[in-house]
């Protein structure tokens, strides 16, 4: 992992006696900037090839964060993040219609609840209306009739009515989905661990053979300082820094209409209260800065959620809860965003220091690192490129009439395997088939919500490893939860398989 | 008149039967697995049947003389069929493999059982790796898939199921490394601590928790210290290298369905109040088994389930004239929350205590008036018990009284 852009000898071995495939763009990072991208650069007459360390796509912090679409408010201005924070934005009206991701324009809060609080909202509504975006004032009552749940204590908010929540990892299957669709091509499980620019392309090293590509996009989170390192390029570096969330249980989901934030801090956002796409409630994160990555919840942190949400919108949270879990930001050395293209390395283009509003801003960086492709290889346009997609029909959202229709073509959808999100049978083995497919437990989960819900895939994950295990041809033994040694059975004891 | 019972486990049976013998034209059971019986077909140990059928059955057993009972009435069974609404006027929306349904039935008796609390409902705090599983969910990997689901085992939780799931892994090779129950005194029956963990030394650990998973792709190891008030006790953390942990941390009764009728939720039972007859509020409307309360021994399950089955084609009781009873003190749950006043059979009132008590007297009353009472040389918080009234104290209700019951150690 050492090696920088200058080493080769190992490289060039194996370029030598392996066969490298080929492609034009290589994208490094299936999270959701990279997918975008992805999707974007399949408009072309490219050969475009995502890679991805992990067993799915949806990256790493694109499927842990607050999953809410920014006002835009809340970079500086002049800043390339506060840019393409609003042309993410304004993208994803178009995107969410095309590529029919679940996207709610809720509207969001601003709390403040003191003299300096006041101050930063202040200065929020002002980075607002200096680039254009439709936010207002509101006091007290004004606040408190709109949302009644928040805490009285409460002297004014900021409303942004141009903000929303999304679902981040369907978006993600959708952009990946469409990308492939119009023939890119993708491989998972697959590490970045060398790159290296000879006369006739551009080499890397990853987990699963040997790439040549002309040009390579870094999109690796958290790891985008160490892809710029392998090309030697050594100005920039990345840190975590963690948030830790609690999801609430359907029945409370409706608690709040908007996003509830809190002023924000020198660190971040604040906690806040919200809906998620899918109808829970959703509370955090956390913003603690660490040395090195770790995506443990902690007693402390989740007390810190609990409190912090507490004092935004009083409610018994506690009783609610039916899972927690941390996402890492990945905080540059330099606070903005980088999308440029590579100091050292020609054909090289980073996309590092993604932090929030990174969701939000991918289409932007998406269209951003078009352009800067455009520079290294001719942009054409394929005439058949189809921009829309549609993920497999969720049952429970349909009308009786088309659930019907589709239980008769195939009986296995009306089975419900899932109680607790009414998931049946015939939407699991769509989401084993779909592209891009769903290979574990959690891709399952997270497609079509069979184990998200209240009881956590106590009731349906038994039968979930039956339908892989027939499914995907699969023994018992290689099924896991996400990929790599996260197996959930260790064998058969029948001795008849 | 048509009776849709809803769960074919041990309470739908029961209650389905019950209704078909006491004359109802016709019954439906409606389940959602491809078999009858509920949770018990997983339960291979034995101990179930000795009150119902006078007789030691394992679960497959007595879900087995069940489904005869069921067979040999004349009650129609749907199998993978869920129901996925309940509306107000008794219309339930069914999904089978065949399509949707909607049955307009005259009298719904919901036996939906309970689904057990998983980590995220008790925040454990850690990593999310495989390998943590509820009690149930491994009983049934185990015994009903035939699976191995870990060979180095720490288990969360000191009730029954947990007990019977620890020595379960035990026999099938698996090394328990312990189990932690927060409260000082455990959760389960004695008879099953030392069945199912003294027996195969198993040590078992009061007033502690697991405060940390830890492990990135599967469980690698668990943290474990003791709790005082709600906080670790400094000093006793130890860590346990297990590649499985199992939470045993209680049942909630599936209420979704009910809350869809708008039928409002108790807190202590997590589900909606009933009467003797385990009517709810709204007529014609039957909540029994795990779905009502929890209830420990299947038998009781079966029998307070009869009870419901040959109600429910009776005539229902006006909600004017009834009584309402609440737990008071050490007494965490009663079942029935209201009593229906004018019947000629007296309740049976069953009740949960929070904490173990030794010798103990337990009283009904009504504004400071003792209505019934009776002794008992312990309770356990594992264990339902239960008092009958007798006619004349039954005669004292009047509608509208709220009772009370309350617990005193002597
Ligand atoms: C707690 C938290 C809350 C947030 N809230 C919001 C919000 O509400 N709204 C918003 O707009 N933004 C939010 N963000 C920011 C947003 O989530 C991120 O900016 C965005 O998800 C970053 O996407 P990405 O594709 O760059 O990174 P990731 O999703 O982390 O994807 C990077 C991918 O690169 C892969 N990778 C890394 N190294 C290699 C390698 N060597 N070889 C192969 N693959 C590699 C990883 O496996 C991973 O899949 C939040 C972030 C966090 C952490
Ligand atoms: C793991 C475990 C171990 C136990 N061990 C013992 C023991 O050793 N001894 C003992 O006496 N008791 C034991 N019990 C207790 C006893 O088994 C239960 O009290 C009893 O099974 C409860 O019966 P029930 O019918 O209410 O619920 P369940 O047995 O849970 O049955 C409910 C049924 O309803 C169905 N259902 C739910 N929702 C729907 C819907 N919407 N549509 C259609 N069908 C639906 C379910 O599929 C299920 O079949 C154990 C319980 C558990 C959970």
């Amino acid at each position: 992992m050492a090696a920088s852009g200058g080493t080769r000898s190992e490289l060039d071995q194996i370029a030598k006696n392996d066969n490298p495939i080929n492609c034009d763009v290589l994208i490094i990072g299936a999270g959701i900037v990279g997918a975008a991208a992805f999707r974007e650069l399949c408009r072309y007459k490219l050969n475009v090839l995502l890679v991805d360390a992990n067993h799915d796509v949806g990256g790493d912090a694109s499927k842990a964060n607050s999953a809410i679409l920014h006002g835009g408010f809340d970079p500086n201005p002049g800043t390339l993040m506060s840019k393409l924070n609003h042309d993410g934005l304004a993208l994803w009206f178009a995107w969410s219609q095309e590529l029919s991701v679940d996207v709610e324009w809720t509207g969001s809060l601003v709390l403040a609840f003191n003299e300096s609080e006041i101050n930063e909202i202040t200065r929020l509504y002002e980075n607002g209306k200096s680039v254009k975006i439709p936010v207002k004032f509101l006091g007290r009552d004004e606040t408190l009739k709109r949302e009644p749940v928040v805490n009285p204590e409460v002297k004014a908010s900021l409303y942004a009515p141009v903000s929303g929540i999304i679902d981040p990892f369907q978006a993600v299957v959708a952009l990946v989905g469409n990308g492939l669709k119009n023939g890119g091509r993708i491989r998972l499980d697959t590490r970045v661990e060398e790159i290296s620019k000879r006369s006739d392309g551009i080499y890397v090293r990853t987990s699963s053979g040997l790439i040549r590509t002309k040009v390579v996009i870094n999109a690796a989170g958290l790891y985008a300082d160490q892809i710029m390192r392998m090309a030697g390029e050594n100005w920039f570096s990345i840190h975590p820094r963690r948030g830790q969330y609690m999801i609430l249980d359907k029945n409370v989901g409706n608690l709040v209409r908007h996003v509830i934030f809190r002023a924000p801090t020198s660190i971040g956002k604040g906690i806040l209260v919200s809906r998620t796409t899918h109808g829970n409630l959703l509370i955090g994160p956390t913003a603690e800065d660490l040395d090195k990555p770790d995506k443990r919840t902690t007693a402390e942190g989740l007390a810190t959620v609990l409190e912090s949400a507490k004092a935004l919108v009083p409610f018994p949270y506690e009783r609610f809860t039916i899972a927690q879990y941390a996402g890492l930001r990945a905080i540059g050395s330099i606070d903005d965003f980088v999308v440029a293209h590579s100091r050292t390395m020609e054909g090289l283009i980073n996309a590092a220091g993604i932090k929030s509003p990174g969701l939000t801003a991918a289409p932007g960086i998406a269209k951003e690192l078009c352009n800067l492709v455009s520079a290294l290889v001719p942009l054409e346009e394929k005439a058949n490129f189809d921009p829309y997609f549609e993920l497999p029909p969720i049952l429970r959202e349909l009308p009786y009439k088309y659930r019907e229709e589709l239980i008769k073509g195939n009986a296995a959808f009306g089975h419900m395997v899932c109680r607790c999100e009414l998931v049946s049978e015939g939407e699991i083995e769509n989401a084993l088939k779909m592209e891009p497919p769903a290979r574990d437990l959690d891709g399952i989960k997270r497609r079509v919500r069979a184990t998200a819900g209240r009881c956590q895939g106590g009731f349906c994950m038994p039968r979930i490893i039956d339908i892989m295990r027939k499914e995907l041809n699969l023994p018992y033994e290689n099924i896991t939860k996400f990929g790599n040694k996260s197996n959930v059975i260790y064998g058969d004891n029948r001795g008849n398989e | 008149m048509l009776v849709a019972v809803v769960g074919g486990g041990p309470a739908g049976m029961a209650a389905a039967v019950a209704a078909k013998n006491a004359g109802a034209d016709n019954v439906l059971l409606i389940e959602r697995a491809e078999r009858l019986g509920g949770v018990l077909p997983q339960c291979i140990h034995s101990g179930f049947g000795l009150n119902y059928y006078g007789r030691d059955l394992t679960g497959p057993e007595f879900a087995e003389y069940l489904r005869q009972d069921v067979m040999q009435s004349g009650i129609e069974v749907w199998l993978n069929a869920m129901v996925i609404e309940a509306h107000h006027d008794k219309t339930l929306v069914v999904s089978k493999p065949d399509g949707i349904s909607f049955v307009r039935a005259d009298v719904i008796i919901f036996a939906v059982g309970a689904r057990e609390r998983p980590r995220g409902a008790i925040a454990i705090p850690g990593t999310r790796p495989a390998g943590i599983f509820t009690a149930g969910t491994a009983q049934y990997m185990i015994n009903v898939q035939g699976l191995n689901i870990g060979n180095d085992v720490f288990m969360l939780g000191s009730g029954d199921i947990g007990l019977i799931t620890a020595r379960r892994l035990t026999l099938e090779g698996a090394h328990v490394h312990g189990v932690a129950e927060l409260m000082p005194f455990p959760g389960g029956l004695a008879r099953n601590i030392q069945q199912c963990l003294k027996d195969y030394d198993i040590p078992l650990f009061l007033s502690h928790t697991v405060t940390e998973v830890l492990g990135k792709d599967r469980v690698e190891a668990v943290k474990v210290a003791q709790m005082e008030n709600g906080y670790v006790v400094p000093g006793t953390e130890k860590l346990f290298p297990v590649d499985t942990l199992i939470l045993s941390v209680g049942l909630l009764p599936e209420a979704e369905l009910i809350k869809q009728l708008g039928l409002t939720i108790l807190p202590y039972t997590g589900s909606a109040a009933v009467d003797q007859y385990f009517q709810t509020e709204l007529p014609g409307v039957f909540v029994v088994g795990n779905g009502a309360g929890i209830w420990d021994l299947v038998d009781n399950v079966a029998t307070s389930a009869s009870v419901a089955g040959e109600a429910s084609v009776k005539q229902f009781y006006e909600p004017s004239q009834e009584a309402t009873l609440e737990p008071c003190g050490d007494i965490r749950v009663v079942l029935p929350q209201r009593i229906a006043i004018g019947v000629n059979n007296p309740p049976r009132i069953w009740f949960r205590v929070k904490r173990p008590l030794g010798v103990c007297s337990v009283a009904l009353t009504c504004d400071g008036k003792t209505i019934a009472r009776k002794g008992y040389a312990s309770l356990r918080p594992a264990e339902m018990a239960e008092i009958s009234l007798k006619l004349e104290q039954y005669n004292v209700i009047e509608p509208g009284d709220n009772l009370q019951l309350t617990v005193t150690p002597l």
